[in-house]
């Protein structure tokens, strides 16, 4: 049976529960008396860190992006400009921004990822900080919703397949890399559905389709493959630049600090 | 093979071409610092002793003397960035047990653009011969660098 069946048949059994004991009677002895909990033991097990399969460089989107043809011009030249030999990226702080979901990445490369499904919600979290909140509950996609940095989502079950939608990005996210200076901005009228499935080898698979026409083309499909990653330990990932000893306060460029600290032993003695 | 005028040529494509893949990498956990301030056309090698580890966020400094006559002091002291904590600690890396103060080790590592004494750490030998990989980005550089040395494209 499926996520969504066996979700929709406890709601039933839920929906009776309250009926009989409202009618004095006492309900099936085979049904759960806490639905809640039922509902919960329904639900896929996507437990624990997830890690992307194969390491940080894997992934389906790296794929797609090589061929720079998928870009927007002016997307096209920042990325070709930013990666000549010798570029001096500046704008550091924008290394500051929340972290964000950008439609590209949940994370997984060095930041692993969370996925904490109930029964009505799934909240997507990682190493870094990005925070993805996705009502499972029926109700549809609020339309025209402010920017905010997870976006405004949706979620239901088509089987044993969670289907995400998600719009309402910031437009001034950068790409692929969420808080990335001088990377092209993912724009405005982000739209993106992801298709999440654990898959018999206990990894879970995400089929992406973004559509970004500020910054692509066309739209791009992606699949990334999450492995379980139980040896994770979380650490605090202090990317902005306030505290970020590479970046020169008074320019806002980087630079590479060679201010030793104060407290180094002498030298080895001769 | 590649006759040897052409491949300092060939190495400069392979490494616009790294520049433009490690760009476009998507883990967030990548995206704060470029290599703007390294040649990483260049691979050097030092036998140092360790000063200091500085496990800091956004990036671990390794602080390390030279031995240099010409200084007074008859040591330089070179500075090593490698990546975050997260990366680092995805790569093997201790805060406590990676390397100690004192200990002699002998690093491989990409140049600064200024001349200045240090660069992002490639590898680091310790006195054993085991080797402690750095930051994965400076591992790509240098595979992509052993492999154009071969005339290999990877």
């Amino acid at each position: 049976m499926s996520v969504g069946h066996s979700i929709a048949k406890n709601t039933f059994t839920w929906a009776a529960v309250v009926l009989l004991s409202a009618c004095g009677q006492s309900a099936d002895s085979t049904a759960t008396d806490d639905p809640a909990a039922a509902s919960v033991q329904m639900l896929p097990d996507w437990s624990g860190w997830w890690a992307t399969a194969g390491g940080p460089l894997a992934g389906g989107l790296r794929a797609v992006l090589r061929d720079l043809e998928v870009y927007q011009p002016e997307a096209r030249r920042i990325i070709e400009e930013a990666s000549a030999p010798g570029a001096n990226l500046g704008g550091g702080a924008v290394y500051c921004v929340p972290t964000r979901f950008n439609g590209g990445s949940n994370g997984g490369g060095t930041d692993d990822v969370e996925f904490l499904l109930m029964p009505q919600r799934l909240t997507i979290t990682n190493g870094n900080g990005m925070l993805r909140r996705v009502p499972i509950d029926g109700r549809a996609l609020r339309e025209n919703p402010e920017p905010s940095n997870g976006g405004t989502s949706v979620g239901k079950w088509e089987g044993d397949t969670l289907v995400i939608e998600t719009i309402g990005l910031h437009p001034d996210t950068t790409f692929p890399g969420a808080s990335h200076p001088n990377s092209p901005l993912i724009g405005e009228n982000v739209h993106v559905v992801e298709r999440l499935l654990l898959n018999a080898q206990d990894q879970l698979v995400i089929n992406t389709e973004l559509t970004a026409p500020q910054l692509l083309k066309a739209p791009i499909k992606f699949t990334t493959v999450y492995r379980r990653d139980p040896g994770y330990i979380y650490r605090d990932h202090d990317v902005c630049s306030l505290n970020d000893r590479s970046i020169d306060p008074e320019t806002g460029f980087q630079r590479f600090d060679m201010t030793p600290p104060a407290d180094l032993p002498p030298p080895p003695p001769n | 093979m590649l006759p040897s005028g052409q491949k300092s040529h060939f190495a400069a494509k392979v490494i616009r071409c790294v520049g433009v893949l490690l760009l476009l990498q998507v883990p967030s956990a990548f995206a704060h610092h470029s290599y703007a301030m390294i040649d990483n056309s260049k691979v050097l090698e030092v036998s140092a002793t360790v000063a200091k580890l500085e496990w800091i966020n956004p990036h671990i400094f390794l602080w390390v003397y030279v031995a240099d006559e010409s200084q007074e002091s008859g040591y330089q002291l070179y500075a090593f960035e490698t990546g975050s904590i997260t990366m680092m600690v995805k790569a093997g890396w201790t805060r406590d047990d990676t390397v100690k103060v004192g200990e002699e080790v002998t690093i491989e590592y990409f140049p600064l653009f200024n001349g200045e004494p240090g660069g992002s750490l490639a590898t680091l030998t310790h006195a054993d011969g085991s080797v402690t990989p750095g930051d994965f980005p400076a591992i790509r550089f240098l595979e992509q660098i052993r492999a154009a040395e071969k005339g290999e494209v990877q």
